[in-house]
C-alpha cells in the first residue's frame, strides 16, 4: 500500500469497501430471500448497492469537501429515519380504520426531507457540477416519464406487467447514463 | 472561449487543486475551464480576474 499515491490508495480502499459490502449484502439477501421471480432477483441485485455506496462514501469522507460531508450525514439521517419508519409501520398493528393509510405514509416524511437535502446539495455544488447534475436529472426525469408513458402502448400489445417501483430503478439508471455523458462533455 | 488560466496558474506555480481551493470550486471545474470545455459564469470570471489582479478581458477572449 505504501507504493500507492494517496489518491490511488483512496480509490482502491473505496473500491474494496464497495465490492466487499456488495458481495456480503448479496450473500445475505440471497440466503434470506431465495429469489425466484424476476422482481425478487432484481431486489437481491439492487438492494445491496445501498450499503455498498454508503461504505465506499464513508471511506472517502476524510477527503471530501465540507458541503459533500454535510450532504452525506443529512442523507444518511434521512434514509435511517425512513428505514426505521418502515420498520415501525410494519410492526404496529392497528384495528382496521380508514385512517390507517396515514400511518403507512409516515415514512414518506423523511423522504421529503431527503428530497430537500438533494436539492440543497445540488444548489451548494460549484457551478460546473451544478450544471452536470441538472442536465443528468433533466435527462433522467424526461426519459423515465417517456418510458413509463410508452409502456401504455406496449401494455395494449400484451407486454409484461411493469411494476411501479421499477420506475424508481429506471430513474437511477437514466441518471447514471445522464451523469456519464454530461460529465464526459466537460472532461 | 479562449483563456490564459493555465498560463497564469503556471506562473504562480499553483496546482489545479491549489487554484480550485482559492476559488472555492472543484479541481474538475478548473480543468474544464483550462481545456476550454466550460465557460465560467460572470461571478467566477470576476473572482479569477481579482485573484490574478487582471481584468476579465486580459484573461478571457471570445472566439
Amino acid at each position: 500500500m505504501k507504493f500507492m499515491n494517496p489518491q490511488v490508495k483512496r480509490y482502491f480502499l473505496s473500491a474494496i469497501g464497495f465490492l466487499g459490502t456488495y458481495a456480503l449484502g448479496l450473500m445475505v439477501m440471497n440466503h434470506e430471500l431465495h429469489p425466484v421471480t424476476a422482481a425478487q432477483i432484481l431486489t437481491v441485485i439492487t438492494f445491496p448497492l445501498c450499503p455498498a455506496v454508503f461504505v465506499s462514501t464513508a471511506i472517502n469522507l476524510k477527503w471530501m469537501r465540507p458541503h459533500r460531508k454535510k450532504y452525506f450525514w443529512r442523507f444518511t439521517a434521512g434514509m435511517t429515519a425512513y428505514v426505521l419508519g418502515i420498520d415501525v409501520a410494519n410492526h404496529i398493528h392497528t384495528p382496521p380504520s380508514p385512517y390507517n393509510f396515514l400511518l403507512v405514509l409516515l415514512p414518506v416524511l423523511p423522504l421529503i426531507y431527503v428530497c430537500f437535502v438533494i436539492i440543497r446539495y445540488i444548489a451548494d455544488s460549484d457551478e460546473m457540477w451544478r450544471k452536470i447534475y441538472m442536465e443528468a436529472w433533466a435527462f433522467s426525469g424526461i426519459a423515465t416519464g417517456f418510458t413509463c408513458f410508452s409502456y401504455l402502448f406496449l401494455r395494449d400489445m400484451g407486454a409484461p406487467v411493469f411494476r411501479a417501483e421499477w420506475a424508481f430503478y429506471l430513474m437511477w439508471v437514466y441518471y447514471g447514463i445522464g451523469i456519464f455523458f454530461s460529465r464526459w462533455r466537460y472532461r | 472561449m479562449k483563456n490564459r488560466l493555465r498560463e497564469l496558474r503556471a506562473a504562480k506555480e499553483w496546482s489545479q487543486s491549489d487554484l480550485a481551493d482559492k476559488l472555492d470550486v472543484s479541481r474538475q471545474t478548473i480543468n474544464a475551464i483550462e481545456t476550454e470545455k466550460y465557460d465560467p459564469s460572470l461571478p467566477l470570471a470576476f473572482k479569477i480576474a481579482r485573484l490574478f489582479k487582471q481584468t476579465i478581458e486580459d484573461i478571457f477572449e471570445a472566439d
